[in-house]
C-alpha cells in the first residue's frame, strides 16, 4: 500500500470509526496497530510501545493531572460562588451588568481550569438561576455562561494548551501567556458586546432593583473570600510567564494552593479531597489513554510522510501562505463542530503545524490560531460540549435550541476575535514575546 | 450464565478497586514535586531523585486509570449519529467496533510484555541522573494494558448478550 492511499484510508477509517461511536482512544489505537502492521509487518508494532512508554515519562504532561486536581479541589470548595456572590455585590445599577459579572467571573475561574466543563456547569447553577430571577432574557443569560465558561479550554492552565505544546512541540509556557491574552480579549469582547445590547435594548437584562444592590460595607466585605483563590491563581500563572517554573512545578504549587484556601475557606477535609481525587483520575485515565493512542496514531502517520504531503498540498495552494493557514484553520473550525477539541487536536496538529513552518509561518502564532479556534468549536452548534453541558444543568424549560441560539452572537465575536489576531498577531504574541 | 455473571461482577470490582485506590498516587506525584521546588527554590538543595520518581508514579497513574475510565463509560467519544440508535442497535455496533479495540489493547499488551520482559532481563537503568532500574515501572504499561483489555471484554461480553437477548447481563 503506498502512502497517497494509506493516509486518506486511515483517517477515512478514523472518521467511520468515530460516527459509529467508538471511543477515540481505541479508534486511534486500532488504526495504528492494524495499519503499521499491514505497512510494515509485526515488526513495526514495537515501536508503538516505546511511542506509549514515551508518553509516560514526559514531563510536561505530568501537569496535565495536577491542574485537574488544582481546579476540582477548588470547585469542592465552592469557589466559583463565592466569586460570583463577591462580584454580584459589585455589579450595580447598570444595565446588562450581571451578565457581565458573569463573564468576568468565568474568566477568573477559567484560570482555575483546564477544561471548559468546570466554568459552564458551575456558572450554569449558580449564575443562571439569578439572571432568570432578575428578568434577564434568557439568550443572553445563556451565551454569557457559554462563551465565558467555555474559556476554561482557552486561557491557561488549559489542558488543550498543554496537550498541543507537548504533540507538536512548541513551549507550554509561551502558549499559556498567548493563551491569556487571546482568552482576555474574548472575554472583553464578550463583556462590551452584553453591555452595548444592554444599553439599547432596555428588557434584555434590567438592572438590579434598588433594594438589591449592596453597601458598600457589603463590598467591601465580600472581597474577603476571593483573596486566597485569585492569589493561587496570580501566582501559578505568573510563575510559568516569568519562567521561574515549569507548568508541572506550577500546577504542583497550585494544588498547594487550592489546598490552602480551601483549608482558609474550613471546607477543607479528606472526603473533599478524595472525591476531588476520583473525579481527577476519571478524566485523566481518558485523557492518559488518549494520548496514548495518538502518540502510536502520530507516529504511524508520520512514519508515512503525512505531515510532507500535507505540506506539498498546502504549498502548491493558490493564494500563499496566509490562505493555506486560513484553510487549515477553516478545517479545524469544521472538524470543531463535530468532533471533540482533544482529537483535532491529535489528528490536524502533527499534519498542519510542520507544514505551516515549512510556509514560513510562526509556529506559536499558529499554536495561539489554532488553540482559539478550539475555542469556538467548543461552542459551535450542533456538538459543541460547552452546549451539552449547559444545557444539562438548566432547567427543563431551557431546550438545546435555546442554548445554540444563544450561542450564535458569541461565536461571530470570536471570529471577530481571530480575525484581529490575524491582522495584527503582536496583540496575542506581545506577553510571550516579553517573556524572552 | 451465572459463572459469567460473578465473573464479570469481579472484573467490575476489579476495576473499580484499583480506580480508587490509583487515584490517590497523584497526591504522591503532587507531594514529590512541591517538595522539589520548595527545595530547589527555597532550599537550594535540589534532589536527582523526586522528579524522577513523580515521572514514574505519573505514568503508571495515567494509564492505570483506563479501566476505571471505561467502567464508567467515560472515554471520550462522538456521539453524533450513534445517539440516532436504539440501545441494542448501539450494542451491536460497539460489537462490531470492538475490533478495534482488541487489536489495540492485545498488540500492546503482547510487545509490551515482551518489551519489559527484555528490559528486566538486561536490568535496563533510567538514563539520567538518577540511575536505577526502569524497569518495574514500564511494567505498569502492559498491567494497565491487561486491565483496560478486561473490562473492554466485559463490556463486549455485555454487549454481545444485550445484542443477542436483548436482555441486560448484570
Amino acid at each position: 500500500m503506498s502512502p497517497a492511499i494509506a493516509i486518506p484510508l486511515m483517517f477515512a477509517t478514523l472518521l467511520v470509526c468515530l460516527a459509529l461511536g467508538l471511543p477515540l482512544a481505541f479508534t486511534m489505537g486500532g488504526i495504528a496497530v492494524i495499519f503499521t502492521a499491514l505497512l510494515w509487518g509485526t515488526g513495526g508494532l514495537a515501536g508503538l510501545v516505546s511511542a506509549s512508554l514515551g508518553v509516560m515519562g514526559n514531563f510536561v504532561l505530568v501537569a496535565i493531572p495536577l491542574f485537574i486536581l488544582m481546579s476540582m479541589i477548588l470547585d469542592k470548595a465552592k469557589i466559583a460562588t463565592d466569586l460570583f456572590n463577591a462580584a454580584y455585590k459589585w455589579s450595580g445599577p447598570l444595565r446588562g451588568s450581571l451578565a457581565a459579572v458573569t463573564i468576568l467571573v468565568c474568566t477568573i475561574v477559567a484560570a482555575t481550569t483546564g477544561i471548559a466543563a468546570t466554568g459552564v456547569i458551575a456558572m450554569g447553577l449558580i449564575a443562571f438561576p439569578r439572571m432568570m430571577q432578575y428578568k434577564y432574557k434568557k439568550e443572553i443569560s445563556l451565551g454569557s455562561i457559554l462563551a465565558g465558561g467555555s474559556l476554561g479550554e482557552l486561557i491557561p492552565p488549559s489542558t488543550v494548551i498543554i496537550l498541543y505544546g507537548a504533540t507538536v512541540g512548541v513551549s507550554v509556557g509561551r502558549m499559556f501567556a498567548g493563551g491569556i491574552c487571546a482568552g482576555v480579549i474574548f472575554s472583553g469582547l464578550f463583556i462590551a458586546y452584553v453591555l452595548t445590547r444592554a444599553f439599547f435594548q432596555k428588557d434584555l437584562c434590567p438592572a438590579l432593583p434598588a433594594e438589591d444592590r449592596a453597601s458598600w460595607r457589603d463590598k467591601m466585605l465580600s472581597l474577603r473570600t476571593i483573596i486566597l483563590p485569585v492569589f493561587v491563581i496570580v501566582v501559578v500563572l505568573g510563575s510559568i510567564i516569568t519562567g521561574a517554573a515549569t507548568p508541572t512545578e506550577a500546577a504542583a504549587v497550585g494544588v498547594a494552593g487550592a489546598i490552602i484556601s480551601a483549608a482558609a475557606l474550613r471546607r477543607l477535609n479528606w472526603s473533599m479531597i478524595k472525591a476531588s481525587c476520583i473525579e481527577t483520575i476519571k478524566l485523566s485515565g481518558m485523557v492518559g489513554w488518549i494520548v496514548v493512542s495518538a502518540a502510536c496514531f502520530s507516529s504511524t502517520v508520520l512514519a508515512l510522510g503525512a505531515a510532507r504531503m500535507m505540506g506539498d498540498i498546502l504549498m502548491a495552494m493558490p493564494g500563499g501562505a496566509l490562505a493555506s493557514m486560513a484553510l487549515t484553520l477553516g478545517i479545524v473550525f469544521l472538524l470543531g463542530m463535530f468532533v471533540s477539541p482533544t482529537a483535532i487536536i491529535f489528528i490536524c496538529g502533527p499534519l498542519f503545524a510542520p507544514a505551516m513552518q515549512q510556509l514560513g509561518i510562526d509556529s506559536l502564532w499558529y499554536s495561539i490560531l489554532f488553540v482559539s479556534m478550539l475555542q469556538v468549536a467548543y461552542i459551535s452548534p450542533p456538538f459543541g460540549y460547552s452546549l451539552f453541558y449547559l444545557s444539562g444543568v438548566t432547567p427543563a424549560d431551557i431546550t438545546i435550541r435555546d442554548v445554540y441560539k444563544s450561542a450564535w452572537p458569541f461565536i461571530v465575536l470570536q471570529v471577530v476575535a481571530l480575525i484581529i489576531f490575524v491582522v495584527s498577531p503582536e496583540v496575542v504574541l506581545w506577553l510571550p514575546h516579553l517573556m524572552g | 450464565m451465572r459463572i459469567l455473571r460473578s465473573l464479570l461482577r469481579y472484573i467490575d470490582s476489579l476495576s473499580r478497586c484499583t480506580g480508587v485506590y490509583v487515584a490517590l498516587v497523584i497526591l504522591a506525584v503532587f507531594l514529590l514535586i512541591f517538595v522539589e521546588v520548595i527545595a530547589r527554590y527555597v532550599l537550594d538543595s535540589p534532589s536527582v531523585w523526586r522528579n524522577a520518581l513523580a515521572q514514574f508514579l505519573f505514568g503508571a497513574y495515567f494509564v492505570l486509570g483506563g479501566a476505571y475510565t471505561l467502567l464508567f463509560g467515560g472515554h471520550v467519544k462522538v456521539d453524533i449519529l450513534y445517539d440516532l440508535f436504539p440501545a441494542r442497535k448501539k450494542a451491536i455496533i460497539d460489537v462490531a467496533t470492538s475490533v478495534f479495540f482488541f487489536f489495540f489493547t492485545i498488540v500492546l499488551l503482547w510487545y509490551g510484555i515482551d518489551k519489559c520482559w527484555t528490559a528486566t532481563m538486561r536490568n535496563e537503568l533510567l538514563e539520567e541522573a538518577w540511575r536505577v532500574p526502569e524497569w518495574p515501572f514500564m511494567w505498569t504499561l502492559p498491567l494497565a494494558t491487561f486491565l483496560l483489555l478486561l473490562q473492554g471484554l466485559a463490556k463486549f461480553i455485555r454487549d454481545l448478550y444485550h445484542a443477542i437477548t436483548g436482555g441486560q447481563l448484570q
